[in-house]
């Protein structure tokens, strides 16, 4: 990774699968567990996120990067109209991903604390499941096998779940 | 369960030992023994073994189930994991709750306290033979650890991420076993239980009730997690929360409960005889869940499907009733009411003129929840009557007939027929009675509008009328000084009613007032004024096109 020729300070993050990413520590700073280490300075040279791979790690600074640029909510009481939307459109665009991808960001963004994160992705896989079969939602979340119901729950639960699909 | 899990025994053990004997015959047996040979035999062998050896006979169950004997094996194999309070913990929870399914259980048959958990029943097959293992036996929580039947707190190491690493390490066999099966079934994809609590919960958080349902029915974990009252109770609280306000709405749903727990108890000793054996005959035409899958009766989502699924009458009040019949704009029944989610409303039954009648198509604007927690055939007693202005909005029990139930009929407290209805002379909140008009000399305090001097007053028993001679601010002029005889009368008004009718208006004593009436014009009781503008409006935007005969 080449060093930018901006004059910000530069933090360094290292996925599972060792690809490297130089940030601004300003995007950084959007994730609240790495903001932490950086106040107690155990963040000298790379951090490393053994726990998160490139292509989630790529995704999620993406999304930290347009929220850093986007103005703060609190910075200006009449903050432009555009930019909200912007940064909503930008968010709507950012959720379309396959589930497991999905489900990759929202642990990822769980570790790291990014709480809108968190927010958008988990907005997002309930958006996925309203209006759904619980076969549909089995295959959508990729339920474990042994964690199936028998027939006769499945009877029961169907019961239960008429009045919200006549 | 534990139990269960001893008769699939290891038969080869046994095999083994009765070759033995076989062999043997007429020589020693093995429980022939000193004891501390047997047990130095027995503490060399592996769990399987003393398994398989608890399974040969009675002596050997006895010995081989011993905590001693356990104690190094769980150590060896489970030490490393059962380390922190918090397992432990688990542990005496796991032992509390199969001891008291199994006490359940043999209370089964008894109504009461415990009749609630009843349903847990059908779950959980209990050994009645005696030979079940102690629970709390170490040998119990070895094999329960190996069954899987018990979980237990743990922190995971690089969670998912490391899958491939994980396999390939040397880990110890539990733990390769269940990643491995892990690994399998989610095919290099995670699923959205293996989320941390917290998103998995906001994500719950953020489903709708039909959302919710479908999850519910996913699979068994999330079956638990979706039908957790604290997830229900806002969605509960906003579609329903209007209607289900007084106590009275509560203790039907604790009666609904009681009676759904009453059934399954009636089914379950339905083949006994005795006390019982004569209610089983209603058995046949109940439905009940045998699947032991079925909601706690009493859970929060229980009560959210009974309603929306209609299954679940409860107590509320119904305006204009009988699909607006003029003769009872303007009033509001209690009825008991059902939801039907086809059409989005209601459908209540009440009695109508003593019969039991049904209203269909009743739409959620037309019902109330019931205003006070008296019932409709009690009388309500009023407060704050001496309270009642000219103006005030109120509701009053009527009745057409004292076996009937009463409603609520919305009104107007009017002004005494001798008063013109002018605030600046109106004493109707006081009194009311004969007036005994006199001649007297009274000091003329201010001018009116019109030019007609206004005396002191002395304590609202008098009332100027016309003037017989003008005077000024400050001197003594005559007047006919009205004096009343106080009666404490309100007059209450009906004002959807025509002036003719007579039904626009009665009058009451406001000092003694009970019930008034008779079998031709109903009886008029308890009065409760109402403060709040949403529901005086309400009542306002009822208000018929014209007036009623």
């Amino acid at each position: 990774m080449s060093t930018s020729s901006s004059s910000s300070k530069k933090i360094v993050l290292k996925s599972a699968d060792n690809e490297t990413f130089e940030i601004d520590e300003i995007v950084a700073l959007e994730s609240q567990a790495i903001k932490n280490m950086i106040e107690d300075e155990c963040a000298d040279n790379v951090i490393p996120l053994g726990n998160i791979d490139s292509k989630t790690l790529s995704k999620i600074i993406e999304y930290c990067k347009k929220h850093a640029e986007s103005p703060k909510k609190d910075d200006n009481a009449d903050i432009d109209e555009k930019a909200v939307e912007d940064l909503k459109s930008f968010d709507a665009e950012f959720a379309k991903v396959d589930m497991p991808l999905i489900q990759d960001i929202l642990m990822a963004a769980n570790f790291l604390n990014i709480d809108n994160l968190i927010g958008l992705m988990c907005r997002t896989i309930a958006d996925r499941i309203k209006g759904k079969t619980p076969e549909e939602i089995r295959k959508i979340l990729n339920i474990n096998k042994n964690d199936l119901l028998s027939p006769e729950q499945e009877a029961k639960a169907r019961e239960e779940n008429s009045w919200a699909f006549d | 369960m534990i139990s269960l899990n001893f008769c699939v025994l290891d038969t080869s053990a046994k095999e083994t030992l009765e070759n033995k004997n076989n062999k043997y015959k007429d020589s020693v047996s093995l429980l022939d023994l000193p004891d501390l040979p047997l047990e130095c035999i027995l503490e060399k062998l592996s769990p399987a073994g003393l398994t398989s050896m608890s399974g040969v006979c009675r002596s050997l169950r006895t010995m081989c189930t011993q905590d001693h004997l356990w104690e190094k094996h769980l150590k060896q194999k489970w030490g490393k994991l059962l380390m922190g309070d918090c397992v432990y913990k688990e542990w005496q929870v796991y032992i509390e709750n199969k001891n008291m399914q199994k006490n359940l259980l043999n209370c089964s048959n008894a109504k009461g306290y415990f009749g609630v958990f009843t349903r847990w029943k059908k779950n959980v097959k209990v050994d009645n033979t005696g030979f079940g293992l102690p629970v709390d036996s170490i040998m119990s929580w070895y094999l329960s650890l190996e069954s899987g039947n018990f979980s237990f707190p743990a922190q995971v190491y690089n969670r998912e991420y490391l899958k491939k690493q994980i396999k390939k390490d040397d880990v110890s066999p539990p733990s390769k076993e269940t990643l491995e099966n892990k690994n399998n079934k989610y095919k290099d994809s995670v699923s959205l239980l293996d989320l941390p609590d917290l998103p998995l919960e906001c994500i719950l958080e953020k489903l709708s009730p039909a959302g919710l349902t479908s999850m519910s029915g996913v699979c068994r974990s999330l079956r638990t997690m979706c039908t957790q009252d604290h997830l229900w109770e806002k969605h509960l609280k906003q579609k329903w929360g209007k209607l289900l306000m007084g106590d009275c709405v509560y203790k039907e749903w604790q009666v609904y409960i009681e009676n759904k727990n009453m059934q399954k108890n009636l089914l379950n000793c339905s083949n006994a005889k005795g006390y019982f054996g004569v209610f089983t005959r209603w058995k046949k035409n109940v439905k009940v869940d045998n699947t032991g899958f079925g909601l706690p009766v009493d859970s929060i989502m229980s009560w959210y499907l009974s309603l929306e699924s209609g299954n679940f009458s409860f107590p509320a009040q119904v305006y204009n009733r009988e699909n607006g019949n003029v003769g009872f704009l303007l009033s509001c029944y209690d009825a008991k009411v059902s939801y039907n989610s086809h059409t989005n409303s209601f459908e209540a039954r009440y009695l109508a003129h003593g019969r039991p009648t049904t209203e269909e198509n009743i739409g959620w604007e037309r019902l109330r929840s019931p205003a006070v927690d008296t019932s409709p055939y009690d009388l309500y007693v009023s407060e704050n009557l001496t309270d009642l202005q000219p103006g005030d909005h109120f509701e009053i029990q009527w009745r057409k007939s004292k076996e009937f139930p009463y409603g609520w009929w919305y009104g107007v407290v009017g002004h005494l027929e001798s008063c013109d209805g002018n605030k600046l002379y109106c004493q109707c909140h006081r009194s009311e009675g004969h007036i005994i008009e006199s001649l007297g000399h009274l000091l003329v305090l201010t001018l009116g509008k019109t030019q007609n001097p206004r005396a002191l007053v002395h304590h609202g028993h008098e009332r100027l009328t016309e003037p017989t001679s003008h005077g000024a601010p400050g001197k003594l002029a005559d007047y006919i000084v009205s004096i009343f005889v106080t009666t404490d009368t309100v007059v209450l008004e009906f004002k959807q009613y025509g002036p003719a009718s007579r039904w626009r208006e009665v009058v009451i004593d406001r000092s003694d007032h009970r019930e008034v009436g008779n079998e031709a014009d109903g009886f008029y009781a308890g009065i409760r004024k109402l403060y709040n503008d949403t529901e005086i409006s309400f009542w306002k935007s009822l208000w018929p096109t014209q007036p009623l005969e």
